[in-house]
Order: C-alpha cells, then structure tokens, then sequence
C-alpha cells in the first residue's frame, strides 16, 4: 500500500516496485510475554505477546510466514560477546540466589539490568528470532523478516546495559555480513543504539544511523561527532535530537538524511531498530511521534526495496508499544488496518478509545528549525564525504574484494569533521548535567515522583 | 553483629528489604530501644501475617506470664549466628535465654517463642547477610556509581547513567531556580503547582532537613556502602533492587552530602556530581575501542558460504506455525477480511459493557481458532487473555487481589515473594502470567469505564485500583487445564459496586 512516506527515488537493486507484495516472515515466541524483570521494572516482554495479539486478530498472519524462533546457544551468543559473560549469563538465572558479587558488577547486572528468573532463555529467544530472521535473509526465502522481541541495541560485548542483555542485534548483523557486504543499521529508539554503533565502530562494512535524544539523557553516547573510528571512520552516523520532537520534523529530517545514506552507502541489506520509545507519551522518552510518524520511517525505508529486517527495542508505555509494532507489521505486509481496533485478548489495555492509532501530545517541539537544519547540514556533509570514495568500491560484484585501505586515506585527506563540530548549539549551553540528574533522581525523584505517563486519548 | 541490637538498623534494613516502608518513629533516640523495637515488631509482623494480628500480642509474655525482651532475645540470637545455627546447638538457647534475662526460663518454650515472633525477622535479616557478605566491603564496591567498572575493561571514563526517567526531578529543581531569581512572578509560581513541584520541593526539604535520628550507631559511609553494595549484590536483585535510590532518601543520614549537592545545583553551583563521578572532566562518552568492545568482522571476501544448508544453518529458520503446511492458504469464509477493525454496532443488551465486550472477544477467539486450528495453540493464544482465570478457582483470584491490595498500601516492593508464598502451587510463571493477561486487565477495564482520564496500563505501584467484574461468577465453568479449551461464552457475573 503505496503511501505519502514513500518517495525515493533510488532505482531499487532488485527492481521491484514499491505496491509490489513483500514476502514477509515473522518471529514470535509464545512463551515471550511470561518473562518478567521485576516489579515496577518498565521493560515488560508482556509489550510483545500484545502486539502479537493484534497483528493475528486483524488477520495479518494470512500475509506472513510465521515462526517459532531456535534458541541461540551460549556458543552462538559467543560469536559477539565475551565467554566470561555468556557463562555468567546463562548459569546467572539458574541459580539467581548465589550470584558472585564481583561478576554483578563486572557485567553490570543491577538496577537496569536484573538478573530475573528465566533471563537467559529469554535473550535465547530474542537472539535466535533475530539470527533466524537474518538466515531468511541471507537464503532469500523473505524480504522483510520481523522480530519483535529482538532489537536490544544497549548490550555490550562484555556487559549487560540499559535493559539490555544480548545483542540479537550484532548476531544478526554478522550472521548478514556472511552474505552481504554492505549492511546499514538504522535506529530510531529514542536513545541511542550504541552497543550496536560500538560493535561496529571501526568496520565500514557496517554502517550504522542513530536518531536519538541527547543530553541529560541515558546512555550518554551518540553525539554528532562520533563517526566511527579506524576504517570504520564515517560509518557511524548519529543524529541528536531535542524533547518533543514531532511527526513531521523527523519525517523530514528522517528522510532527507536516509535518502542520502541509502545513495551514498547502498546498503545490500538493511535492519531497522524500531524502538517505541520515541512515540508521545513514553515513560521513560521524550519524543512526540505518532504511531504513523513512527511507522513512516519503516515505510521509507521499504521503499528501497532492499531485503529488510525490522526489529523491536524500548518502549515503555506497553498499550503504544503493542500499537506501534502492530502497525508496523501491517506496513511491512503493505495494508492499511482500520483505526477501530478489533476486539482481542488485551481489548480492555488500549480503552477508553480502542483505537489503533494515538495522537501526539501538545507539548513543545524544542527542536528548533536552525537545530535541525545545523544538524542536517552537518550530516551531509560527513556523508558527502564518502561519496568522494572511489564509485568501484559500491559497485563491484560481492566476488571483488574491497580496498579498504585506499578509502580510508582518501578519506582522511578531507578536512577533519571535528574542526566543524557543532559543539556548540543545543547541548552545551545545557545547564542540567546528565550525570547530576541520574544522581539527584536515584536519590529523591523515584521516591517522590508519581509515574504519570497516563493519557494518551 | 552489634547492629542486632539496635532497632534502628534493624529498622532500616527491614526497610531495605522494603517492609515498614511508612513507619516512623518519633523521637527514637531517646526511647527505650525495647520499646522501639516492640513497634519496629509489631509493623513487621503485620506485613508479614496479614489478618493474623491478634496471633502474637506485644509485649510477649512466656506461659507463666513474665514478660520477653524481644530485643535482648532477638540480639542474643542473632549473636550466636542466628535461629539456623542456634536450632542445631544444644546449649544456644540456655545461653540466649540466660542473656535475655530469663534466667530461671526452660529453653523450649523461650525457643517457640522465638520462632513465633522473631523466626521471620531472623530469616529475612539472615537472608539480607547472605547476601552481602560483611567481609570485604571496600570502597570499591561504591564505585558501582561512583565512576563505575574501573575493573571491568576499562569503560570508567563513560558515567553510569540509568536508563530510567528522572525529568520531574530536575524541572522542579529549575522551578526552585526561576522562583528565586524573580520573587515576584506569580506565573511562575502557578506554573510551579500546576506540575505539581510545590509538594516536590516540600517532600525534597523534610528529606534535607529530617534529623539523622535513625542510626546513630552507623557512619554514613559505611551506611551508604551497604545500601550500594546491595544494589548490585543483592540475590533477589529484581525484587529488591529497584528500590535502593527510594531506599537512600529514607536513610536521609548518609545523603546529606548528595542533597547539599543538590541544594547547591539549586543556588546555579552545578556540576558537583559531575566532578565526583567523573573526576576527569571529561563530559562527552568515548566509544571505546579494542577487542573488548568491537565485534570481528571479517574482511569481505566475496565467497559466500558454500554449506548454508547445512542442518546448523536450518535450525535457525525456526519451527514453522503458520502457514501450517499443506492447507490450503485461502482464508476460511467466516474471517473478516485482512486489516478489518471492529464494528461498533452489536445487538447486546448493553453495547460496550464489559459483558459485551467479553462475549465479542470470545466470539473473535471462537473464529480464530477455526481458522488458526492447532497454529491457535502453537502461537500461545491458549494462554492469552482472561482465559487464563480459567484455571484459577475464585478463592485463589481473591487472594491475589487481597494480596496486590495490601501490597498497594506499603509500597514495599515485596509483591512477588508475597505472591510466592501465599501461592505455594503456583510457579513464578503462572502468576506473572495472570497478573498481565487478567489481572491488569481487569484493572484497566475498570478504569476505562470508571476513571477513562486517569489510565495506565503499565504502573504497578498505582495505590488505588478497582476491579470491575473481578470475579468469575459461580456459572462459569472452571477448568483445571486450559490447555485445549476456549470460553465461547463467558458469563460472568458483573458487580459494578464491587
């Protein structure tokens, strides 16, 4: 269903048209929704089993081929993170009251990251849902493939971090790079995909792009200066934004930059993070997206007609999050659900309306226009200068071997991009510091403040 | 284990645990430590055996009468390692008994008491010590917040932020700011109520200014350490965990110095934290670069894997649900059509009541399972919905509503291991699953209807909730097993004044 997101112009590699029918192949795990990091923890896989529920009630099933993920195994996680930390995870939940105090803090298990019951068959089901969505890929059975459980961009190689203890993501990714050369990450939690930025950091085999907030914001990483490092230099695209930030402002900003990365970088395959935390009216984000103007960004990349894997992330007010990913599931097959939403087994979470979609909040957009068109400038400009790369490199068959080296010093003849950092601006004239915040609010504002992430009507 | 003798710090780590999260005690340094710790009792207990309130009346007395001191008992105990380690030993109890100033006391009973009042507070304290070992709590431990991982590859530089939200925090920090540089502005003061910062301010300066009556026997430091080793290293980390920055406001003792801070921040003297976290200065997070942090990639070759049949490849295509195989794909005649919403128009009785809306929802579910026929099952929807009451008798369903109640009126973060042991059948998995498929359900049918402006789905520690036709009535049909069973009908009673 061809809609106004849809505008690239890119002549599609597999020369298919936008209305054309995706093949699209789903993951979902039944058991996903029981999982549970603790009371009062907002991260609840109860988001996934909801959306699965709409998804199957508006019949979108009889557009997808669905799946029963394979659990990853410890030697399959291996493949990203460390050993030390896979063991720790996969003996932590069976025995969660003998935890070895220093293992705690050495990976990072705490008060972001739990160590609840079931934690490592969970992050197997996570895992296995987005590797097996990157086989289908590779083996060409799908054009889009979708996981919803998947899409955990905070884990590090060694360390558990924000809610987020396996990288499915990175899995996924290198079980691609197997048969892609080019893969293009792109991320639009509403923080910043960094355990998938730093993963690939100094690779140019991967690109990643980030819209995130920034500033006084969790996890501190993705300013605009950070563009990758070694020959990953210039493949690492992050994009800061401000609160409150709308549907239109990011279409535009959205598309304007994807455009240019999809030109530039041609990706062979793509992975959308779609984290719905950055609808209006999260609890713990801070932009004011609509479950539409999330999905356009789905809708604009599909649009390119490369092979996609679309994966879930944060989101934190479950009744949008099960909105979102459902509709989204429902761009990717390419229909239109009706706005009423059928009744279904959590009919009672999306009253008083029972609608499918949501209205964005009357709040600021802090987003100015001279931010955004700065921010935008800056980014082409760090991209035009891949676009001064030798042609060869994108357009070689996969069978010719890439010089990365030669790149990497046309590269580095350019003018260093942090002589122009836009360093000013926005972030620096802010008076409130991340790291107080986080420590003023472990202190006093949990205990005071009462959560009111309530209306969305 | 001096600390089990002084109710104070027995106080605060029930409280750590997150019992007698209201209890305050006035005036605690000058009262009798005996009597403090009868009320520190009598609260605990009450959480602990909710409706048994008359079962251990306080001051306890022995059969012939005389009166226990329960804390020079309790402390007795505790020093010779607890109820575990004196149950096994002969001559413990003679000697806790003669400590306790029960000389001419029998043991057993003086041990029946024991167990009766004091078992569970052994237990927990105990429980709490396993946790945290005493020995070796260096200052390293802090730096779990300090500058965080100096020992886990060398990510210090980056602070440890935590994920959640903290904004109201600080826009009523900038409230206080603008309200003291323009006295006079009333807009800015309404604006002040208007989100609600007045009663922030005001709970923020009684956390400043409250008197550090509760321990005097512990330095801040120290105290501060243990709440932050416990942050990382307590056992049941998910359950207790989350509560350690609510918990460090009560210990208002050792905070002082952070609040100061924050006070300070208000007088435009910011960056205090930031200094102490970050000692270099350093404001921008690096990403970190080495083996440690990045993925091997491989060069491209262009030679693509030649075995991607392999069955270690096939596995991870998964267990195909849907399309079953070999039916036909064309979709049965009785399904609406693909994206189709709802109809709003029925002939109920009562359009849009919680009846009606049941029986809609058992009528889709009907349909689906026609058309999804064993997919119905291998996709979960057995064990979607309210279906799930199904196997729970309306005994067990009031429980759990008894027991999220109280658990709602002492904000204590205990709610799972109350659940636990009042559901001793049930697994960690059933009632994680009612709670979300009936139990917040229900909830959110009630505020749909009842309070439509004030909705959440997703805040456990809501106070004040209400069930609308909470309780399956007597005609409907239990099922020990959902397994292969779907409710066609429902007929639940509905009791609106419940």
């Amino acid at each position: 269903m061809a809609a106004s997101g849809e505008g690239a112009s890119l002549p599609s590699p597999a020369g298919g048209e936008d209305g054309r029918r995706r093949r699209v192949s789903y993951f979902y795990e039944p058991t996903i929704g029981d999982y549970y990091y603790g009371q009062g923890h907002p991260m609840k896989p109860h988001r996934i089993r909801m959306a699965h529920s709409l998804v199957v009630h508006y019949g979108l099933h009889r557009l997808l081929e669905l799946s029963r993920p394979f659990p990853a195994s410890e030697a399959d996680i291996s493949r990203f993170h460390s050993e030390e930390y896979v063991s720790f995870l996969a003996s932590a939940t069976g025995n969660p009251n003998i935890l070895d105090p220093r293992a705690v803090k050495r990976f990072n298990v705490g008060e972001d990251c739990p160590v609840f019951d079931g934690l490592f068959p969970f992050c197997q089901a996570s895992a296995g849902g987005s590797i097996g969505a990157a086989v289908k890929l590779n083996r060409g059975d799908a054009d889009i493939t979708v996981n919803w459980a998947g899409g955990l961009h905070h884990a590090k190689k060694g360390e558990a971090s924000g809610f987020c203890y396996v990288n499915d993501i990175v899995l996924a990714i290198l079980e691609l790079l197997k048969f892609h050369r080019r893969v293009l990450y792109v991320d639009i939690d509403v923080h910043h995909g960094d355990g998938v930025e730093e993963a690939f950091f100094t690779t140019n085999r991967v690109m990643t792009v980030s819209f995130h907030k920034y500033g006084d914001f969790f996890p501190g990483t993705g300013h605009i200066t950070d563009v990758g490092a070694g020959e990953g230099k210039h493949y690492a695209v992050n994009v800061p934004l401000s609160d409150g930030i709308d549907d239109s402002t990011f279409r535009d900003l959205f598309q304007c930059i994807m455009k240019r990365v999809m030109e530039v970088y041609q990706p062979e395959v793509v992975v959308l993070q779609c984290g719905a935390d950055s609808l209006a009216g999260d609890r713990l984000g801070c932009f004011n997206l609509s479950v539409k103007g999330h999905a356009d960004c789905l809708r604009y990349l599909r649009s390119f007609n490369v092979p996609m894997m679309v994966l879930g992330g944060g989101g934190y007010t479950i009744r949008n999050v099960a909105r979102c990913w459902c509709y989204e599931t429902a761009v990717a097959v390419g229909v239109e659900p009706d706005n009423k939403l059928p009744y279904n087994d959590y009919y009672e979470y999306f009253g008083p309306d029972y609608n499918l979609h949501i209205e964005p909040r009357s709040v600021e957009n802090l987003n100015t226009t001279k931010d955004l068109e700065n921010i935008k400038n800056m980014i082409l400009d760090h991209l035009s200068t891949l676009e001064h790369v030798p042609n060869t490199q994108f357009h070689d068959r996969p069978s010719d071997p890439e010089a990365p080296a030669e790149k990497e010093e046309d590269m580095d003849k350019r003018p260093s991009q942090r002589s122009r950092l836009w360093s000013g601006g926005a972030y620096d004239s802010d008076t409130e510091d991340p790291d107080m915040k986080t420590e003023a609010n472990d202190l006093i504002a949990n205990s005071i403040v009462k959560d009111e992430s309530n209306d969305d009507l | 284990m001096g600390s089990d003798a002084d109710p104070l710090a027995i106080l605060s780590k029930l409280q750590f645990l997150g019992f007698c999260a209201d209890l305050n005690i006035p005036d605690a340094e000058s009262a009798d430590p005996s009597e403090v710790f009868d009320a520190v009792l009598a609260a605990f207990l009450r959480e602990v055996y909710p409706g048994e309130r008359e079962a251990r009346p306080i001051p306890a007395t022995l059969g012939d009468g005389r009166r226990v001191d329960l804390l020079r008992l309790f402390a007795a105990v505790r020093a010779g390692g607890g109820y575990a380690s004196a149950a096994s030993s002969t001559g413990a109890w003679a000697a806790a008994t003669k400590s306790a100033g029960l000389d001419a006391a029998p043991a057993a009973p003086v041990k029946l008491l024991y167990a009766k009042y004091l078992g569970a507070l052994d237990r927990w304290i105990q429980r709490l010590l396993e946790a945290q070992p005493p020995s070796g709590r260096t200052n390293q431990e802090l730096s779990f917040d300090a500058n965080g991982r100096e020992d886990c590859n060398g990510r210090d530089q980056r602070h440890v932020v935590q994920k959640r939200k903290r904004e109201d925090m600080v826009g009523m920090l900038g409230w206080v700011r603008g309200l003291a540089e323009n006295v006079q502005e009333d807009g800015t003061v309404a604006a002040g109520f208007t989100y609600g910062y007045f009663s922030m301010v005001l709970a923020v300066r009684e956390a400043v200014s409250r008197k550090r009556a509760r321990r005097p026997s512990i330095t801040n430091g120290t105290l501060l350490q243990e709440m932050g080793c416990k942050c990382c290293m307590s056992t049941n980390g998910a359950r207790i965990d989350a509560q350690c920055s609510k918990k460090l406001i009560r210990h208002h003792g050792l905070d002082t110095n952070e609040l100061t801070t924050v006070v300070e921040n208000i007088n435009g003297t910011s960056m205090v934290m930031e200094q102490e976290r970050n000692p270099n200065g350093q404001k921008r997070n690096k990403v970190p670069v080495g083996s440690n942090y990045q993925a091997q990639v491989p060069q491209w070759t262009g030679v693509l894997p030649e075995n991607y049949d392999d069955p270690e490849t096939l596995k991870w295509l998964g267990t195909e649900v849907w399309p079953i195989e070999g039916e036909n794909r064309k979709a049965p005649s009785f399904c609406d059509p693909i994206g189709r919403g709802r109809d709003d128009f029925c002939s109920c009785n009562l359009p849009r009541s919680v009846e009606c809306v049941r029986f809609h929802i058992a009528e889709r579910r009907f349909k689906l399972r026609r058309e999804l026929g064993s997919a119905f099952y291998a996709c979960g929807f057995d064990r979607m919905g309210e279906e799930v009451a199904l196997s729970w008798t309306d005994e067990e369903e009031a429980k759990f509503r008894d027991v999220m109640q109280i658990n709602a009126s002492s904000s204590g973060r205990n709610l799972w291991n109350r659940l636990l042991s009042s559901f001793r059948l049930k697994r960690n998995k059933e009632l994680v699953s009612y709670y979300f498929n009936c139990f917040l359900l229900r909830r959110r049918c009630y505020q749909n209807r009842i309070t439509p402006k004030k909705i959440d789905s997703d805040d456990e520690e809501e106070t004040e909730f209400r069930l609308l036709g909470n309780r399956l009535g007597q005609s409907a049909t239990k099922y020990h097993s959902t397994k292969h069973t779907v409710c066609i009908q429902s007929t639940h009673c509905m009791d609106l004044d419940q």
